[in-house]
Parts: structure tokens; C-alpha cells; sequence
């Protein structure tokens, strides 16, 4: 597997850092009044004004925040059960309309009335900037629930783009530890997911899919739903059911605790 | 790398690389720091690649229909249900945490899936069936149960007086629809066993079950080898009082003596591409390697150096044959060109290395290698590199032999106590079951060809 643009990226700048002190030697000096000029004349830019952009850093505040923004789009005419709304089988899309899943098809289902409440408990303040869009239905729309541009920019699929990107455009800290926290819900969701079914004779190159779903104070889990869809809808299928097969996972930091998975098939070899 | 100008440059790499991230966020991955804790409110999880364990499967009892006797289908059921554990892909669920109601039917939409999420089910497995005419009639469901799709919808149907062959047709179907790839459950092996009259070659459906005679002589026959077309199998048989090499054409059931050279005629193995043979001759003293034309005349002699050369076998390429040479003591596999050229030692560990086996797309070896005074089974990639042991028990486990997929090794071993039995195992060494039920002892198995064809392993 490639490694992820911004781990080569400092990979390279590590490996020039080594070479500069391998050759410093006697001259160590000069560099290092170089260096000092250098960071001089940035610091002196900075505090001109000069800026990478306009709008200040970056919003730092990725994890959760993003997570909050997707309220699952609910179909017109379904009854109150199944919060996640799979996008249809093949065959029966091409309509902006998503229709209404058989229920024998429904894999997700939660109590109703747990669901309700969770429902209503589900505070708009949760997501201040990006109230949710009322009218989504197909998986476009559901996309276009994400929220501003810039979350669109990071959900987007990397269907023809490059190979390896995504773990680090969805996950800034992929590659890195996890938290105790974090590896729990990895592991159990892992543990559960089986996606070869909705891969036999399929190209898995690519296909990832996002499930979002909140996890209570008690670790129970509600509102799975489809963050983005792999445009293989047994994938999806197979995505949300190892969330619901996880089942209840430990109590959260803080609850309503918000969780994004993206799932990716391992690459063939 | 000495110039100012690439030094100032790398400097300002360095220092610029943050900046350059920042300012391209919606581009480039941005690399900030994790949240501290108690700030967070949420995970943003990546998951690569499902469980690494056996699919859960359910495989419901099959649903009797017209002139359908219970019996049968208990049967069928039971040949599925033991193909399927063998494979190694399956966790097949046990039917005391079934809850569907009996009224259910198999067909899409005759019955919930909400009834097989429960047990945990990710495939399932509905089949009916009907008898008429001397024949058993099976409708074939296979369901993903996750997305609630049928992967397979299909109908067989076989003589009433063979369910076994019914099952193991029913089984390689839901081989392929749940994995892509064709199944072995068709296939045959030969071996040598011994049922108390003599050791006779025999033919078993894959699983060792259905064994039907090859030879019949009441003398000592061993190393039976399939011709690559499935036509044909060689032994060496001592029906003659000399170890001479036989032929039985399974078509006609004809035998015939092809190599009857004074020593010993052993050991020989087929070419894929079916126009020769190798085998061991001792007619000059040395025991040597030879290249037979399939009537028996000698091609050439492939071995000349002194100690003895047994048990050659062919690449599936057909154009290296690995064999086990005491030329430099204790035996050891060796590789040498198809004409006998270009020679080389494959094993260097251990001081007992015999029977090798080629995997079908001929990247490694699997062989019986004694370790602590036991016979186990390793693998090796064909060029010598990553050996690994398969098995280790206080009993020989020997002979090994690939599946025509190479998802399976199957082999001998005595470690139940019974004597010497037939093996299956995955090719990752896992799930080592045995075949035979100890009735007789069993040796030299080989497992035959596709008869649907060989494979293509990119």
C-alpha cells in the first residue's frame, strides 16, 4: 500500500534533515546563521501580514465535528423504523426518489421508541454551522448533507484519485495512535465487518464507504447512518451491519459521543 | 549537496513544509495535532480490510418437497455441511440459534432476513428439494444476509442413489458464489490403502469417503500418479516379484506393466503436458532418475550423480522437476532442469527431506521434513526461501499433496492413534482435520486433476 502524501512529505523533509547534519560538520555554524536569517525573515513576514490563507487556520476541529453534520436523510412515506436508507440496489435507481426499502431488506432496525427519542434528543446546537438539509434523499443529496464546501473537499471519493489518499484526507491521524477509546470501536467494528460477499468478482480497488452513528452514555449505539456511500450498496450493506453487529461498545468520555468510520476492503495483492 | 544554494534550499524545506500543509488544507491532508482529549466529542475511525476469521454461515436443514424423503436430504444436507467445514471458509452456525419459523420457505421473499441477522449469520445457505424418477431435484439458494441479496439462485439435480456426488455439486456452487473461485469438492484422489487385504491403490471422492479399487492383485503397490489428464494412473506394483512400474487406464480399467527394468521401476510422476514420465530406475546399480515416454521406453537419464534419486515431480510449467537426492548424505530436495541440467539443492535445513509436492501455481513445495524424529509437513517457496511448518505433532505426518486450487494440502499422518490416516489442512496449515474414519491405513496419496481443467494463477 502507498503511504499517505503527508507521511512521504515528512519522510523527505526528515531525510533532508539527516543529510544537512551529516554533512554539517566544521560548517555547522554557517547553516545554523542561515537557518536564523531564514526564520527571521518568516517571522518578520508573519508579523507583516503575509498569510497562506485568509480565513485564519485551518478547522482544526475535524473529528467529531464533521461527524455531527450528516442527520440521516429520512425517506418520505418510510415508517418511523430504519434510520439508515440504503441507496437502491442497481436497477432500481436512476430517480432522485430513494424508495422505500422492503422490510425484509432492512438490516438496520433499533427500537422505535429509543429511536424517537434519540431523534429528538438530537439538539440542532450539535452542528451550529451546518444545519442539517431537510430534503436529501439520493446518495448526491445525502453528500450535500455534509455541509460546507471545504467538508465536501475531504468526504469526497477518491474514485479515480489518487491511490493511498484517502486514509489521510479522511483521517488527519491515520498512521498515528489511536486512543484507548478509539481502538476499542475500531476493533469491535473490524471484528464484525465482512464485506466479501459484496466483493465477490467485484474491483475492490477504491471502493471505501463512511457509516456514522452516535454512541450514548451507556454505549449503546443509534442513529447509524450512511456518511458516504462506496456506490456499491451491499458494500454499504456490509459496512453498517458491523456497526450493528458490534452492537454496544464501552461507555464514551463524553456522551452523545460522535463516530465516523471509513471502511476500505484491503488491497489484492 | 555541498552548494549554499541546496543548503539554503533543504533549510527552507524544512521550514516552510508546515506552512505549505496549512495552506493547502482542502488539498493535502492536514497533519494538525490530536484534539487533547477532553476536548473531543467524537472518533474519526479508518478500517481496513473485514475479519480475518471464517464467514458465519447458516445452513438450515434442507426443506423436503414432493416425494421427497427425509432421509435424502438429511444426507445431501450432511455431504454439504462436511464439504463446506472443510473448505476452511466457513463458521458454520449452529442450528440451535436458529429462530426462522418452519413455515419459511427458500426462495427471495418466502422468508426474513431479520430471522438470520439474529444468529449472526453473514451468508446463508437455503436448499429444497424434491425426488422424482430416481432422481433428487435441489433448488439452491445462497443469500448475502447483510444486504439481503440472493449472490445464487440455482437448480441440480442428481441420482437418488448418489447424494454424495449431488453434495459435493451443491457445495461447490456455494463455494463460488461466496468466494469467486471454483471449489474442489469435484475432485478425486488416489492413495494406497490397506483395508486388510494388501496394499491396493484406490481412488476416493476428495474428501477420502467412496473408495473404488485400481488395482486388484493382491500383492504390495505403492506411489500411485495421475496422468495430468485424469485418464490414467502409474503405481509401481509387486505383483511380478520385481517393483515394476504399472498403468491402469481408469476408462477401460485395463492394466499394463510399462517399465519392468531388474531393480526397482518407483516413484514415477507425470509430466503436465502428459508426454513423459519420470521415475526412478536401479537397473545400473545407482538409483537414478529417468525421463520415460508414457509406453515405457527411456527419453534420457537425468540423474548421474552417485546416491540415490528418488521421487521426482514436475512443475506445473513442466519445466523443472524437484526431486530428493541422498548425493550429499542425509536426502534432501533438489531442483534440476526438465532435460536434468542446471541442478540445484532446495533444502538446507533439517537431515530428513522427502516427498515434495509442487502447488499448482508453482511457487512452492510442500514436503515432509524430520524434525526431533518425526516427520512433519513444510512448505517452501520454489526458489528455496520462506520455509514454514505446517504441522507439529508426536506423530509422522508425511506425504503431501495440493488441491487443484491450492487452497488445501492434504497429507498422511498417525496421530490420531488409528494409524496412518488421511489429512486435509488449509494451505496456511489451518484447520487439520481428518478424513478417514480408521478403517485400514492409508499412504502415498496424491490428489488429481481438475477434470474441469487446471486453474489460471497469474
Amino acid at each position: 500500500m502507498s503511504e499517505p502524501r503527508s507521511q512521504r512529505a515528512a519522510r523527505a523533509a526528515q531525510g533532508a534533515y539527516d543529510g544537512i547534519l551529516r554533512n554539517a560538520g566544521p560548517s555547522l555554524s554557517r547553516y545554523l546563521l542561515h537557518s536564523l536569517g531564514f526564520h527571521a525573515l518568516l517571522v518578520a513576514g508573519m508579523l507583516l501580514g503575509w498569510s497562506g490563507s485568509d480565513d485564519g487556520p485551518p478547522p482544526l476541529k475535524p473529528d467529531a465535528f464533521y461527524v455531527n453534520a450528516v442527520v440521516l436523510p429520512k425517506a418520505e412515506g418510510l415508517p418511523d423504523k430504519p434510520t439508515y436508507v440504503p441507496k437502491a440496489p442497481p436497477g432500481q435507481q436512476g430517480k432522485k426518489e430513494a424508495p422505500p426499502p422492503e422490510p425484509d431488506r432492512m438490516v438496520l432496525k433499533e427500537k422505535t421508541a429509543e429511536k424517537e427519542k434519540g431523534k429528538e434528543e438530537k439538539p440542532p446546537e450539535e452542528k451550529p454551522e451546518k444545519p442539517p438539509e431537510p430534503k436529501a434523499k439520493s446518495r448526491a443529496d445525502l453528500l450535500a448533507g455534509l455541509g460546507d464546501p471545504s467538508d465536501k473537499e475531504r468526504f469526497a471519493t477518491d474514485v479515480e484519485g489518487e491511490e493511498g489518499a484517502a486514509p489521510s484526507r479522511l483521517d488527519p491521524r491515520f498512521g498515528r495512535k489511536m486512543s484507548r477509546y478509539d481502538r476499542d470501536i475500531h476493533d469491535r467494528a473490524k471484528d464484525k465487518w465482512r464485506p466479501d460477499l459484496a466483493l465477490v468478482n467485484q474491483v475492490s480497488d477504491g471502493v471505501q464507504a463512511v457509516i456514522t452513528f452516535t454512541i450514548e452514555e451507556n454505549g449503546a449505539i443509534k442513529d447509524i447512518a450512511l456518511g458516504e456511500s462506496s456506490g456499491n450498496y451491499a458494500f454499504d450493506m456490509s459496512c453498517a451491519a458491523a456497526v450493528q453487529r458490534a452492537g454496544r461498545m464501552p461507555p464514551p468520555p463524553r456522551a452523545p459521543w460522535q463516530v465516523s468510520i471509513l471502511f476500505r476492503p484491503e488491497e489484492r495483492r | 549537496m555541498r552548494t549554499p544554494i541546496t543548503r539554503l534550499a533543504l533549510v527552507a524545506l524544512i521550514a516552510l513544509a508546515p506552512a505549505a500543509f496549512a495552506q493547502d488544507a482542502a488539498d493535502e491532508a492536514p497533519t494538525p495535532e490530536p484534539l487533547p482529549e477532553e476536548e473531543r466529542t467524537g472518533s474519526f475511525i479508518t478500517i481496513v480490510g473485514g475479519a480475518d476469521s471464517a464467514l458465519p454461515l447458516a445452513l438450515p436443514a434442507f426443506k423436503a418437497g414432493e416425494g421427497a424423503d427425509r432421509a435424502t436430504g438429511d444426507k445431501l444436507h450432511a455431504v454439504v455441511q462436511r464439504d463446506l467445514e472443510l473448505s476452511g471458509y466457513f463458521d458454520l452456525l449452529s442450528p440451535d440459534g436458529f429462530v426462522e419459523p418452519i413455515t419459511a420457505g427458500v426462495a427471495l421473499g418466502e422468508f426474513s432476513f431479520d430471522h438470520w441477522t439474529l444468529p449472526g449469520a453473514v451468508g446463508l445457505v437455503k436448499v429444497a428439494y424434491a425426488q422424482l424418477d430416481g432422481q433428487i431435484e435441489a433448488k439452491l439458494h445462497v443469500y448475502n444476509v447483510d444486504a439481503g441479496q440472493q449472490l445464487l439462485g440455482r437448480t441440480v439435480s442428481w441420482r437418488v442413489e448418489d447424494p454424495d456426488a449431488l453434495g459435493h455439486q451443491i457445495a461447490n456452487a456455494i463455494i463460488e458464489a461466496v468466494t469467486g473461485e471454483r471449489g474442489v469438492f469435484h475432485t478425486q484422489i488416489v492413495a494406497v490403502a490397506n483395508f486388510g487385504q494388501g496394499k491396493e491403490i484406490y481412488v476416493f471422492d476428495y474428501d477420502g469417503q467412496n473408495p473404488r479399487p485400481v488395482s486388484r492383485n493382491g500383492s504390495i503397490n505403492l506411489s500411485p500418479a495421475w496422468s495430468s489428464d485424469g485418464t490414467k494412473i502409474s503405481y509401481t506394483s509387486y505383483r511380478d516379484n520385481n517393483p515394476d512400474l504399472w498403468v491402469t487406464d481408469l476408462r477401460t480399467g485395463r492394466h499394463s506393466k510399462v517399465s519392468s527394468w531388474p531393480g526397482i521401476n518407483a516413484g514415477a510422476e507425470w509430466a503436465p503436458d502428459g508426454g513423459e514420465l519420470a521415475l526412478t530406475l536401479s537397473k545400473d546399480g545407482d538409483s537414478d532418475i529417468y525421463a520415460l515416454q508414457p509406453d515405457g521406453s527411456i527419453i534420457r537419464k537425468l540423474t548421474r550423480q552417485y546416491g540415490i534419486d528418488v521421487s521426482p515431480t514436475y512443475s506445473p510449467d513442466g519445466q523443472t522437476i524437484c526431486f530428493v537426492s541422498s548425493r550429499n548424505g542425509s536426502p534432501q530436495l533438489f531442483l534440476m532442469d526438465r532435460d536434468g541440467g542446471n541442478v540445484r539443492r532446495l533444502t538446507h535445513r533439517g537431515g530428513h527431506n522427502v516427498a515434495p509436492s509442487y502447488s499448482p501455481d508453482g511457487r512452492k513445495i510442500a514436503f515432509a521434513g524430520r524434525d526431533e524424529g518425526r516427520f512433519d509437513i513444510f512448505v517452501v517457496n520454489s526458489d528455496g526461501t520462506g520455509l514454514r511448518r505446517m504441522t507439529q505433532t508426536a506423530y509422522d505426518d508425511e506425504d503431501p499433496t495440493w488441491s487443484p486450487d491450492g487452497n488445501h494440502i492434504l497429507f498422511t499422518s498417525a496421530r490420531d492413534g488409528r494409524g496412518k490416516q488421511l489429512y486435509i489442512m488449509t494451505a496456511d496449515g489451518s484447520n487439520q482435520t481428518r478424513l478417514t474414519d480408521g478403517n485400514g491405513s492409508y499412504s502415498n496419496p496424491q490428489w488429481g486433476p481438475d477434470p474441469l481443467g487446471p486453474r489460471s494463477f497469474e
